[in-house]
């Protein structure tokens, strides 16, 4: 099979064009052909009939192969007819001032008694010309004369060989008449028909069209005339129509390929676009007007994945410029601090200074390099998980002991509110780390004074974690940001506090691993809730009213929440 | 020289200007654009050392708005190395740019082109008659004998040397040598002239009286 589109389009199209041209010339060629030859045979048998009615009309005598009659004599030799060529018509004045039905040309050529006959429908008077004394062979009768109206057939034209001719055979095998100036073969065995016979028809060598039909008294009575100038008509007819049939299919195939051409174009041109977009060129678009609408679906979808690739791309360049960023900062803190401590010699005080820098810098690094690893990791979905049931009051206890040294040396107080024993389906270290990070975003951005305040409790279907601070809250234009890679909403602050922008970042991604959801609400300078819900497992959610149902109404479904800090402050 | 350290990470700042102080430079700091745009604005800093990423005011704006008053030489130094990032720094009136992590030492011969092309000077070192003041190794030598010279004493010279034969007035001495931080006694500048005409020759330095000093080349 052909692989290009254009080739198939162009192959199928020219297999139809041909049949269809083919078949169209063909179809018209025959019948033009048909008809031509139905005219030709009607006035042919015209011709027959009128003979036949003659024929009829003859003594029977003279038709039959008995005895002669008397006087006749022996039968006679056959002879060369008595020539008398028909006299031109032109100069043959007309019978009558009556118009020709047959294209105005005087009728009767032959009979010159019967003027103004109005058709050839009856047989016509009888007209017989003995041929003088019989001068042939005996046993043979002599030839009777008869005339063909000329205008029963077309007009004879210049040679004698042209002229439309007749004969007429006896039962026994003899001529009985035939036209003048013509050679008359002996009687053909094929031609035998019943008299009930209709009319036959032949082609004959030199282009000659022959009727015959079987007379009375088993005479054969035939026709013929030459076609060769009809056929050669034909002939010309089926080479204009084929001939033009092939300049159509010729033009046809053209225009095929030129219309198949502009089909593929706009293709080739899509795939041109698309073949020159690359990373560092993304912003390249399909030019959309003048496509057709089929290709149109095609190059809109197109357009739109490559405005979504420009997005991812100009989103990863953009990470990968924050993250280049935050890896060097701090490796220029260490490079120069070591690079200062080596120009000269230091007292042991300094070189302590110098390390101590240099050793806040790389836990810096570390964690950040963690961070990238661990969203680098989600994001080509390998974060490897450990899933088991965790009871969440755990990781908040232990978070808590973990983070009350840095938030009292903060000022911060940090309290639990409500602390329900709620488990979930999850992975410990990620766990803790979700919570972790909130907990110390918490207190970082709240001053002295300020509480941060941990609850955990089971709602229906989820376990609801939220950590609420009475910080500086994030300001309302930074609030859709927030959970977007190196994102921070105060730059000032978050340098000095500390934090390299990706903590909530991979906090979302961590609850998002956790099925769970993660959301926020902030008011500025009043604080902060950050509250994630974690879906609990159906099988522990039954078993949690099976207890309830055991244990009847003793345990009350509670308040959704107590008060919290913002409502009390609100 | 004073130069003006604009970096919002603190552990950076901290380790630049002290490398900086220890070439004997006046160091002042600034920890966001807005602050440092302030500050460069209102004092003849020999040099400025921005970051570009910087909170409230970024790098660009600080220096497009510092552009528009003050030809204060500029030396760009950031995290961003890609070429468009370079291109639009020194476009919007940088005069230099140098990319983290950096060589102290590339950042000190750095200021002293920046410092030295704005002074007119093409060469790291200025002859003054017998004096040869070579900015690369902050060494004075005085018919090619070295002269030993404190930190303050150097900068005091180099200073009068990239202004040979103009008046330099007392002000604008404790402008570039001294940093905010530093307790300028009123007659400090006096204690370092006469220490460097002990070392260097009476006839080094000029005084113009209710004016300034000068040093002629």
């Amino acid at each position: 099979m052909v692989k290009s589109i254009r080739a198939r389009l162009q192959i199928w199209y020219a297999i139809v064009l041909v049949v269809v041209i083919g078949g169209f010339a063909g179809v018209l060629y025959y019948q033009v052909r048909k008809d031509r030859l139905q005219r030709i045979d009607a006035r042919l048998e015209a011709a027959v009939r009128y003979l036949e009615a003659t024929v009829r009309s003859l003594p029977p005598h003279e038709l039959n192969a008995g005895p002669p009659p008397p006087g006749d004599g022996p039968a006679p030799l056959e002879r060369p007819p008595f020539r008398r060529p028909p006299p031109p018509p032109e100069r043959r004045p007309p019978q009558d001032g009556r118009p020709d039905r047959f294209g105005g040309r005087p009728r009767g050529q032959s009979f010159e008694g019967l003027p103004g006959r109005p058709d050839f429908e009856g047989p016509p008077e009888r007209e017989e010309d003995f041929h003088g004394p019989p001068d042939g062979p005996p046993g043979r009768r002599p030839q009777v004369t008869i005339e063909l109206p000329g205008s029963l057939l077309d007009q004879p034209r210049e040679e004698p060989e042209d002229w439309p001719y007749f004969v007429v055979w006896r039962a026994n095998r003899s001529v009985l008449a035939s036209s003048p100036g013509r050679e008359v073969g002996p009687r053909p065995d094929a031609l035998a028909f019943s008299s009930s016979a209709p009319t036959g028809f032949r082609f004959q060598p030199g282009g000659r069209r022959e009727a015959f039909l079987t007379g009375p008294h088993g005479s054969l009575i035939l026709v013929g005339k030459p076609i060769d100038r009809e056929l050669s008509e034909l002939r010309a007819f089926a080479w204009q129509t084929f001939g033009s049939g092939a300049l159509v299919l010729g033009i046809g195939l053209l225009g095929g390929w030129v219309i198949s051409r502009s089909i593929t174009r706009p293709i080739a041109e899509i795939s041109k676009t698309a073949s020159a977009i690359s990373a560092s060129n993304l912003s390249g678009r399909i030019h959309t007007p003048g496509i057709d609408q089929e290709l149109l679906g095609l190059a809109e979808v197109l357009n739109e994945m490559f405005t979504r690739l420009e997005a991812a791309f100009l989103r990863q360049s953009r990470f990968t410029s924050d993250a280049s960023h935050e890896l060097r900062t701090p490796l220029a803190i260490i490079h120069s601090n070591v690079e200062l401590a080596l120009s000269k010699p230091r007292s042991a005080d300094e070189y302590r200074q110098t390390l101590t820098a240099c050793l806040r810098a790389s836990s810096r690094m570390a964690a950040l390099v963690d961070g990238l690893l661990t969203l680098a990791r989600a994001d080509a979905g390998r974060l490897d998980l450990l899933f088991k049931p965790i009871n969440l009051k755990s990781v908040v206890e232990e978070a808590i002991d973990q983070y009350r040294p840095s938030a009292e040396k903060g000022g911060v107080a940090l309290t639990v509110a409500q602390c329900d024993s709620t488990t979930v389906h999850g992975d410990a270290v990620f766990l803790a780390r979700i919570l972790g990070n909130l907990i110390s975003n918490a207190i970082r951005y709240t001053a002295p004074g300020g509480q941060v305040q941990i609850s955990l409790r089971t709602g229906s279907g989820f376990a609801l974690l939220a950590v609420q601070d009475t910080g500086c809250g994030i300001p309302l234009e930074d609030q859709p940001q927030v959970f977007e890679r190196f994102f921070r909403a105060d730059k000032a602050r978050s340098r000095t506090l500390g934090g390299n922008g990706l903590g909530l970042a991979i906090c979302k991604t961590l609850v998002d691993a956790h099925d769970g959801t993660i959301s926020f609400t902030s008011v500025p300078d009043r604080g902060t809730r950050f509250e994630i819900r974690f879906p609990i497992e159906a099988r522990i959610d039954s078993v949690g009213e099976k207890i309830q149902l055991a244990l009847g109404s003793q345990i009350e479904p509670r308040r959704s929440e107590p008060p919290t800090f913002l409502e009390n402050r609100l | 020289m004073r130069v003006l350290v604009v970096e919002d990470e603190p552990e950076l700042l901290q380790v630049i200007a002290r490398a900086l102080r220890e070439q004997g430079y006046a160091v002042d700091e600034a920890t966001d654009g807005e602050e440092g745009l302030f500050r460069a604005k209102s004092w003849e800093y020999d040099a400025v050392v921005l970051d570009l990423m910087l909170p409230k005011i970024n790098g660009w704006q600080v220096l497009a708005a510092l552009r528009r008053e003050k030809k204060t030489p500029v030396l760009i130094l950031t995290a961003r190395d890609a070429v468009t990032d370079r291109v639009r720094g020194l476009d919007s009136g940088a005069d230099d740019y140098l990319v983290k992590p950096f060589e102290l030492s590339e950042l000190f011969a750095r200021l002293r082109a920046l410092i030295r092309r704005a002074a007119g000077k093409a060469t790291a070192v200025i002859e003054l008659g017998e004096v040869a003041i070579d900015t690369r190794t902050r060494s004075v030598t005085n018919q090619t004998q070295p002269v030993p010279l404190t930190a303050r004493e150097y900068a005091l010279v180099e200073l009068l040397a990239l202004h040979r034969d103009e008046v330099v007035t007392r002000t604008q001495i404790y402008d570039h040598l001294f940093d905010e931080n530093d307790d300028s006694l009123s007659n400090l500048v006096e204690v370092h002239i006469s220490n460097i005409r002990r070392k260097l020759g009476k006839d080094f330095i000029e005084t113009r009286r209710g004016l300034g000093y000068v040093v002629h080349g």
